[in-house]
């Protein structure tokens, strides 16, 4: 677990309530607020090289990530080998491109699973109510009661210590989050005349659902999508750093830093601190996005 | 009267809230496809695939492994360890105390720096000092523990040589104090032993600082939003109006409405750093549960984990429990 | 020493405040004059909206953080309030002049127990003991005509009832005997006996500590119970400052008389057709020089677009409008 998620549980204790809502602005105008943010900027802007290095990096690097050379072990970062080499001699810059591409793919399956459960669910629960409502808040409640990392330890420890329980693990961990904040804001809407006038003309619920109420929540189910990002990188990392999840010797980010720790205490601090510090940024990009996103959409929360 | 039943709805929630996620626990790990031990062991035969089945309770109906897993679990019998050969039980008693001094010093750290940066943020809404709150709250939370613990041991330790070296919470060359209390530092005072209190301080130092590094910009921030939220409100404005000095409004009123708020976060958080001692501890090898529950998980010590789980999960609803029961106490309105 | 200022208690010259909104800045008041004998209770009616509630909040420098005193002067006794720093207005707050502002139980803390709200102010600026003040708190409490004051000392806010809620304030207010009581829409959101009630409170309250008040309100029959002269704001401007008879009986502004006229009038068998005409005007959108009735007004001319004057109609009428210009 990490402590981006505990501020957002910590918040969910009285965050049931409704929120306003923007109405859709034309483009031109986000993106004006969008760029006011300096913040979010840099969020977006550390995010953009991430991806093109995921992209293109591994094409544009030579260098084999899985490569060892033993004569070559532990060297510090020097012209030759940007980051310096780990225990077995492999390249840690061309690893960490190469793990900035796999984590990249994970989180956003992970943070993709965790929003369309969560739209989903969420939607359903607020929109019919009922019994269905009741089950999936008490569950709900169940879930948010531990952390997604703990959730993923167990998980992993009893289903197999692979990738997709990882996966899997996380993404319905975070769900809760996503899931009652989209049943807040359907709350709100679920009683508008627009929603009573196409009840009454009959269309379906599902139409309802997916064609007026979904959209509308969709600004703020994105500045919680980015979030889930950041939750995710450092949840897999940490995940990873113990063990589960990507094992040896594919390079992950999580995993190299495990790999360096021992050499701390010896001064050979490249192993651990170049996959490490990525972690960091990454995080720290998918923080800021959502942060500004959320500000942006719902102003009343921030702080 | 209307107090009872507020603590009585309360308490029956988080029974149900633990029976629910026990129950899952169970159901997670005795309806999955495969032998759990198969799973985990190598080299089985036939016969001792039998045996540990016999042995597990897992050849008996469902309904009966449920009644037993449960009975077992009032009763404090959280199974054996195959890695340590005793009861889990006593393996986390013996391994508790270190964590908690761990957990207090960090929320302790960061309750001090949090709260106060936090209330000269909310105060001076806007200004330098709240926008470098701001980023030191954004880069806190998005910084990985371990990593951080890794950094603090190679400039502490390694270059400055200030700090001991991460490798438990007393070096070798000390003996132990009684325990009393169970927290190194205060046991080594009470023993009178100087050296080995300050030993023991250069051991806990890091990876506090750590964890207080994880759980400040939380409490930074809800004591920011909780104080703006609370500076705006009438009373503020009454208590102005009648002429009392603004930093003891702040102080008094301020403070006092926003520490609802503040403790439950921080009463999480605690609960978090516990359990979440996982990385912490494994960097610097602190010999607590968490560190317990890595080795296990390396040795897929199948009875240790699941206790983790479940203490942890114990933890927690425990702690929202108590938050809310504290909700009672301190704000009156909701007794009504 | 205080510097004298010829009688005036409270004397605001030019004064305009600004109010920073999402939507842009808007001059929520505009350079108004307007003056508090000692002595003679002042009211101050206006819909809401014109402005009247925000001069109460500057004079006791209390304004929101969006808004600001973007000119003129609050002469308070002749010492100018806009020059002083939180800190000396601290000292003025609730010593010389006091705010009783409408949302009283928010406006308590509800996690204080009264009594100690009211027993901290004797604390804390007049230094009395712990001991001394919660006495003095249980006697205020009497004396603003709460029943049971020991125990209700005791009591937390929500568990008043409104009108309670209000003595509690009158009583925390005058508490150390200000100069001056500004009070804001005091019974707005009160039952017609509570009201009638409180009112006498702070009539006798004021008789026994020689207190002025200044009284903020939208209602015009609470002004002519309670106000010896009165000034009538509208958006941001005041149009007419007059005695209240003066002001009931000869009112020269055409707002004011159009106010008066939406009053239902006991004496008439029917109800005043002639209520108020449309709606008060966008702050976004107020005219930067002239008057800003002149959307609604029925009498307006050319000349109304230009700066209006303030124009002395009688020995203490005044009136800002371009009608009565030849009469100065």
């Amino acid at each position: 677990m990490n402590q981006s998620e505990a501020l957002g549980m910590g918040g969910g204790k009285g965050s049931g309530a409704a929120r306003d809502l923007k109405t859709h602005s034309s483009a031109p105008e986000w993106w004006l607020t969008l760029r006011s943010h300096r913040t979010v900027m840099l969020g977006i802007v550390i995010l953009t090289i991430m991806v093109l290095i995921a992209v293109i990096g591994p094409f544009v690097v030579e260098g084999d990530p899985l490569k060892t050379n033993l004569k070559a072990n532990r060297t510090p970062p020097n012209a030759e080998y940007w980051f310096g080499t780990d225990e077995v001699g492999r390249d840690i810059f061309v690893r960490v491109i190469y793990a900035i591409r796999l984590d990249l793919m994970l989180v956003l399956v992970i943070a993709g699973i965790a929003t369309v459960l969560g739209a989903g669910l969420g939607l359903l629960s607020g929109y019919v109510g009922g019994t269905l409502d009741q089950v999936i808040m008490r569950i709900t409640d169940i879930m948010m009661a531990f952390p997604g990392f703990l959730l993923a330890i167990a998980v992993t420890a009893v289903l197999g210590n692979n990738l997709r329980t990882v996966v899997l693990a996380l993404g319905f961990a975070y769900a809760p989050v996503a899931i009652r904040l989209v049943r807040a804001q359907v709350l709100t809407m679920r009683d508008s005349q627009f929603v009573e006038a196409s009840r009454a003309i009959g269309t379906p619920g599902w139409q309802i659902m997916s064609y007026h109420l979904f959209p509308l929540t969709l600004s703020i189910l994105l500045a919680q999508a980015s979030l889930f990002l950041a939750w995710s990188v450092l949840d897999v990392a940490g995940l990873s750093f113990l063990g589960l999840g990507i094992r040896p010797p594919t390079p992950e980010l999580g995993s190299m830093t495990a790999e360096g720790a021992e050499f701390i205490v010896t001064g050979e601090w490249w192993i651990s601190v170049f996959p490490g510090l990525v972690i960091m940024l990454m995080a720290l990009a998918f923080t800021l996005l959502g942060d500004g996103l959320r500000d942006i959409f719902d102003p009343r929360h921030k702080g | 009267m209307r107090l009872f039943k507020f603590y009585a709805q309360r308490t029956g929630l988080s029974l149900l809230s633990l029976f629910g996620a026990i129950t899952f626990i169970f159901f997670l790990t005795h309806l999955m496809p495969g032998n759990p031990i198969i799973a985990k062991v190598t080299m089985a035969t036939p016969d001792y695939i039998e045996q540990v089945t016999r042995q597990l309770g897992l050849d008996k109906p469902l309904h009966e492994q449920y009644i037993d897993y449960m009975s077992n679990l009032v009763q404090g019998d959280l199974g054996k360890s195959w890695v340590t050969n005793r009861q889990v039980a006593d393996d986390f008693r013996d391994r508790l105390p270190a964590s908690l001094e761990l957990a207090i010093y960090g929320t302790i750290l960061s309750l001090a720096i949090g709260i106060p940066l936090g209330i000269l943020a909310a105060v001076n809404q806007d200004s330098w000092l709240d926008h470098i709150t701001r980023v030191i709250g954004s880069i806190g939370v998005s910084t990985p523990a371990f990593w951080l613990g890794l950094i603090l041991i190679y400039f502490f330790f390694f270059k400055l040589e200030w700090a001991a070296a991460p490798l438990g919470r007393l070096s070798m060359k000390f003996t132990s104090p009684q325990e009393v209390t169970g927290m190194m530092t205060i046991d080594t005072l009470l023993a009178g032993d100087l050296a080995a209190f300050k030993n023991s301080v250069a051991h806990v130092v890091l990876p506090a600082i750590t964890l207080a590094f994880i759980e400040m910009p939380i409490i930074l921030r809800i004591t920011r939003a909780t104080m703006v939220d609370v500076l705006n409100q009438d009373y503020i404005t009454t208590a102005r109006a009648v002429g009392l000095p603004y930093r003891r409004i702040v102080l008094q009123d301020g403070l006092k409405n926003s520490l609802i708020s503040i403790l439950t976060i921080a009463g999480l958080i605690f609960a978090y750093l516990v359990a979440g001692s996982l990385l912490v501890e494994r960097v610097f090898s602190w010999p607590g549960i968490g560190l317990y529950t890595f080795q296990a998980l390396t040795n897929n010590d199948y009875a240790a984990i699941q206790a983790f789980i479940i203490l942890t999960t114990l933890l927690y609803i425990s702690i929202n429990w108590i938050v809310d029961i504290l909700y009672g106490v301190v704000d009156p309105r909701v007794r009504t | 020493m205080m510097v004298d200022n010829n009688g005036k208690l409270l004397e605001l010259q030019n004064l305009s405040i600004c109010l920073d909104t999402q939507r842009g800045k808007v001059d929520v008041v505009d350079r108004i004059n307007f003056t508090v004998p000692r002595g003679v209770s002042v009211g101050l009616v206006g819909e809401s909206g014109s402005g009247k509630s925000m001069t109460a909040l500057a004079v006791m420098q209390l304004l929101p953080k969006a808004a600001s005193i973007a000119g003129g002067r609050i002469l308070f006794q002749g010492e100018d309030l806009t020059a002083k720093n939180d800190d000396e207005m601290q000292k003025v707050r609730g010593f010389k002049i006091s705010l009783i502002f409408q949302t009283s139980k928010t406006a308590l803390n509800p996690l204080m127990r009264v009594g100690d709200q009211i027993a901290r102010v004797y604390v804390q600026r007049l230094g009395l003991s712990k001991k001394d003040a919660w006495e003095k708190t249980v006697e205020l409490l009497g004396a603003v005509g709460i029943a049971q004051p020991d125990r209700r000392a005791r009591s937390f806010p929500h568990h008043l009832s409104g009108g309670m809620a209000q003595r509690v304030m009158i009583g925390m207010m005058l508490a150390c005997n200000p100069r001056l009581l500004i009070a804001d829409e005091p019974t707005t959101g009160l039952d017609v006996t509570t009201e009638a009630q409180i009112l006498d409170l702070i009539r006798d309250m004021r008789a026994e500590q020689g207190i002025t008040l200044m009284l903020i309100t939208h209602d015009l029959g609470l002004v002519a119970a309670n106000c010896e002269q009165v000034g009538v704001m509208h958006a941001g401007h005041i149009v007419e400052y007059s005695p209240v008879r003066a002001l009931f009986y000869d009112p020269k502004h055409p707002y004011t008389r159009m106010f008066l006229s939406s009053i239902p009038r006991p004496d008439r068998a029917e109800l005043s057709e002639s209520s108020m005409v449309g709606q008060a005007p966008d702050p976004y959108h107020l005219p930067t020089e002239g008057c800003r009735f002149i959307s609604r007004c029925p009498e307006r001319m050319e000349r109304c677009s230009q700066p209006v004057p303030w124009v002395k109609v009688d020995e203490e009428h005044q009136v800002f409008c371009h009608l009565y210009q030849e009469a100065a």
